[in-house]
């Protein structure tokens, strides 16, 4: 454990922690949008500006891929990183004005609109990258990446053709924070990133349990067997309340 | 031959290549830059060579290769040794009289000499050419003397010395670090920071291996200062690199090297190969090299073309396979870099820097330079100078003494404006300040940078604007673009900037940069971001009537921003020769001959090739 003060509060930390979270864990109110707590820290979004003094020396950072050091006093908001949020926020705002989540950061930050010309490409990506890291570090499939750089960047398959290591898991469209991933499902198929995979249902109650693919690599990544994939939530958690009841009361509730 | 097995090894053969080289030989040195490349020394190298063999003096005389001289301005060189003898802008067809009447009767040939412009005296020796009397070249004095793909000339004249005396005299790392430390070398990539620093750090730093990388991803424009090292001497860099191996890994680490060099460098990459070779084959790279316990070789990783590869968190990314993008710096790379092991990275020119040092001792390099800035420098001179090239002067040199003495002056007599150093991310110094001695304290001081030596001279024709739009365009391009605040805070920038160049400016425009500029550089990750509004920052600072006149006035004081100027002939001054007519690309301009002729604005797209054409300057720019 390590300590150190957040706007005059003295806090606990474990070594390797990132400045963000434990701000957050402690309550404090710091703006993001491409932080995420199950995937690493990726600095892209710059709105998680501190002010952080060591050893006497104050500099203006991002929080989320700060490490969290003993002795180190770290301020939240004052003037300056206000300031700075905000020109930063016009910035990202250019990506897309009317999208609605980053209106609604706007808002909290205390921009209603931004001067600048706005991007060529509005799509609402922000590259933030958070879905291109839960796609490798969480699912484990590295189906996307950044593709290009500078004011050219963007986020493809590889080629931009269907991408063969996708598993259709939807994870990427589910973290995004300005929600513009785009896929469609009907009763049978779902479509992302251009490809379009067949969906699997409940033995049991014929609920969607995913795509094949997705499932596979569950299985992979678990161990578990491969009938633990062949019902729902639901159905499992009844079939085994059933077994449970079965064994315990001889299938009599008492 | 079998490889060195230990220094004395190493010492006989020197020897015997001192003693069997003839010093009195001729030989004809081309040039072999790839600015001389371009320029057609290939075809005068293949028509020396032919000519030698027709006059039947291969025994006496022989064509050598070398890499760059540095006064580009007169490529192709020609440097007749032993004499010296410089012929500027040689062609094939004067080969036959280089061989028979200076190679072979010692004539000099007049109408090869350059002349210079200031006494219209004709320069006979390389030594006596101003552009090389006012500067001092520790790193590149060899490189007219030197075949850079032949080991046996650096080992003859001493290579591999600097490294064989530290087996020689038993000095351990920590005393090589401290000799570097006391030199005051600071690093040549941008940053200056202190190389015996880093290598300090790197070395105390845990790890089974211990990385030596070499950044050759030299990007900025106009600039090829250590394309030129690598090129004219690449054992240089590998004998600094095999010293830094051993003062940051030994004994108790691995060691490995890498050099991390541009896909557009192919000459450099070609001299560098064939030097690695070499230098494996003569045992000064491997397994325990010249007996001394230390293994090290060197890996040659190719740059796929992107600017952001020189940042060394990006570079290192790159090396492992990874998308060149900076990370945080929290922990130094010097603790956790390549692999997440200790990894000290200098570039090009600190490394060739490094054996110049322990050879000259560090006293007398310390006398070299100003108080927090030590040794040479080399900076490639570009843009409206009369002569452009690569120099190598002192830190301390007053832009004054680089532009007029060593550069000759500002091109056809125009009036010098300002100077950018530093790359893209470097600043515009204006004429007001051109007794500023140059080193990498006073050029921060007036919001510039030393960068890698990148030196480009404007005259009064350039226009600040729109050299602030330059750069933004290629650093729009260059981000990697992960920090919002450097892929969009540049691209706004440029958009602002590019529409006050097309005399769309409004008020407000230069107080809305300053505030981009601010966020950029305070909220973006690498030096990249940090620095990039330095372009824009320094032409407002130091041209702020010139943004003025674009916003403000609609009007580019350059006459360069097309959207803000007119060209109109002069009706009492025009002759009617229909030159300009015949050249205008849009056929806006009319007239019958011996007439006077007419623009029509509404085609006119402003090329200004009416006005370079026209020959009683009846042509009127506003």
């Amino acid at each position: 454990m390590l300590t150190f003060t957040i706007d005059g509060q003295t806090v606990q930390a474990e070594e390797g922690q990132n400045l963000l979270e434990v701000a957050l864990a402690h309550g404090f109110d710091i703006p993001t949008l491409c932080y995420h707590p199950s995937v690493s820290a990726y600095g892209a979004c710059r709105l998680c500006l501190v002010e952080v003094t060591q050893r006497g020396r104050s500099r203006i950072t991002t929080s989320c891929n700060y490490p969290a050091l003993p002795g180190i006093s770290v301020v939240t908001r004052n003037d300056r990183i206000d300031r700075l949020r905000r020109l930063v926020m016009e910035l990202i705002l250019c990506r897309d004005p009317g999208n609605p989540q980053l209106q609604a950061m706007a808002d909290r930050l205390g921009v209603d609109r931004t001067r600048l010309r706005f991007a060529s490409r509005q799509d609402g990506c922000i590259l933030c990258g958070l879905c291109e890291r839960i796609c490798r570090e969480s699912i484990g499939a590295d189906a996307i990446s950044f593709v290009g750089r500078g004011h050219e960047r963007r986020l493809a398959t590889p080629f931009d053709e269907p991408s063969e290591s996708c598993v259709g898991c939807l994870a990427c469209a589910m973290v995004c924070p300005t929600q513009v991933i785009e896929f469609t499902q009907d009763a049978d198929t779902r479509t992302i990133w251009k490809r379009t995979f067949t969906l699997v249902k409940c033995k049991e109650c014929g609920a969607v349990l995913g795509t094949p693919e997705e499932l596979a690599l569950f299985q992979r990544k678990t161990g578990l067997d491969a009938s633990y994939f062949d019902t729902c939530d639901a159905c499992r958690k009844k079939q085994t309340a059933t077994a449970f009841a079965a064994v315990t009361w001889g299938g009599q509730r008492p | 031959m079998a490889p060195f097995s230990s220094t004395a090894e190493l010492h006989a053969y020197q020897q015997a290549l001192v003693e069997r080289r003839d010093p009195d030989r001729t030989v004809i040195a081309v040039c072999y830059g790839t600015g001389c490349k371009a320029s057609g020394a290939t075809e005068l190298i293949d028509a020396l060579k032919k000519a030698v063999q027709e006059a039947g003096c291969s025994d006496r005389v022989s064509v050598m290769p070398t890499g760059c001289h540095g006064f580009c301005e007169g490529a192709p060189l020609v440097v007749v040794h032993p004499r010296r003898i410089l012929y500027t802008k040689v062609k094939p067809r004067h080969a036959a009289d280089i061989v028979n009447k200076t190679a072979l009767a010692g004539e000099v040939i007049e109408p090869l000499l350059f002349v210079d412009p200031d006494t219209g005296n004709k320069v006979v020796h390389e030594g006596e050419l101003p552009f090389y009397a006012h500067q001092h070249r520790l790193l590149l004095g060899r490189h007219s003397t030197t075949n850079p793909e032949e080991i046996d000339d650096y080992l003859a004249n001493g290579g591999y010395g600097a490294w064989a005396r530290i087996l020689d005299e038993q000095i351990a790392p920590e005393a090589i670090i401290e000799l570097i430390k006391k030199s005051g070398l600071r690093g040549r990539g941008g940053g200056g920071f202190p190389a015996g620093r880093k290598w300090d750090s790197c070395r105390n730093a845990p790890g089974e291996v211990h990385y030596v990388i070499c950044n050759a991803d030299e990007g900025d424009p106009g600039a090829f200062m250590d394309e030129s090292v690598l090129e004219g001497n690449p054992h240089s860099v590998i004998e600094g690199m095999i010293i830094g191996a051993y003062a940051i890994g030994f004994p108790h680490s691995r060691t490995e090297g890498y050099v991390y060099i541009r896909h557009e460098y192919p000459l450099a990459r070609h001299r560098l190969a064939i030097a690695l070779d070499q230098a494996r084959e003569k045992g000064l790279l491997g397994d325990n090299i010249l007996g001394s316990g230390l293994s090290f070789d060197i890996t040659v990783n190719r740059g796929g073309g992107a600017f952001v590869c020189g940042e060394s968190t990006a570079l290192m990314a790159s090396i492992e396979g990874f998308p060149g993008e900076p990370r945080a710096k929290h922990i130094h790379t010097v603790v956790s870099g390549l692999y997440g092991m200790p990894t000290n990275l200098n570039n090009v020119e600190t490394w060739a820097n490094v054996p110049v040092i322990l050879n000259m001792g560090v006293q007398a390099y310390r006398a070299i330079g100003t108080e927090h800035s030590k040794g040479t420098k080399i900076f490639s001179l570009v843009g409206k100078v009369n002569n452009t090239g690569l120099v190598e002067v002192p830190m301390g040199m007053t832009l004054k003494d680089i532009i007029f003495q060593v550069g000759g002056g500002i091109r056809n007599g125009k009036r010098f404006k300002a100077v950018q150093t530093g790359g893209p991310s470097g600043g515009c110094i204006p004429a007001s300040l051109i007794d500023l001695p140059v080193d990498f304290d006073r050029l921060d001081e007036v919001g510039s940078m030393m960068g890698s030596g990148g030196m480009i001279v404007m005259d009064e024709t350039t226009c600040m604007v729109e050299v602030a739009r330059y750069f933004l365009n290629f650093l729009r391009s260059e981000s990697c673009g992960k920090c919002s605040t450097c892929r969009e805070g540049i691209a706004r920038m440029y958009d602002i900037v590019e529409g006050i160049t097309r005399g769309e400016g409004k008020p407000g425009d230069v107080e809305l940069l300053e505030e981009l500029a601010e966020v950029v550089r305070e909220a973006s990750l690498c030096a990249l971001g940090t620095t990039a509004p330095n372009p824009v920052l320094s032409t407002i600072r130091y041209f702020a009537e010139e943004y003025r006149a674009h916003i403000e006035e609609k009007r580019c004081p350059a006459k360069q921003c097309k959207a803000l100027i007119t060209y109109r002939i002069i009706e009492d001054r025009c002759t009617g020769c229909t030159a300009c007519a015949k050249i205008c690309p849009t056929d806006a301009i009319t007239g019958v001959k011996d007439q006077v002729h007419l623009i029509h604005q509404e085609k006119c797209i402003q090329c200004g090739s009416c006005y370079e054409v026209c020959p009683v300057d009846a042509i009127s720019v506003e």
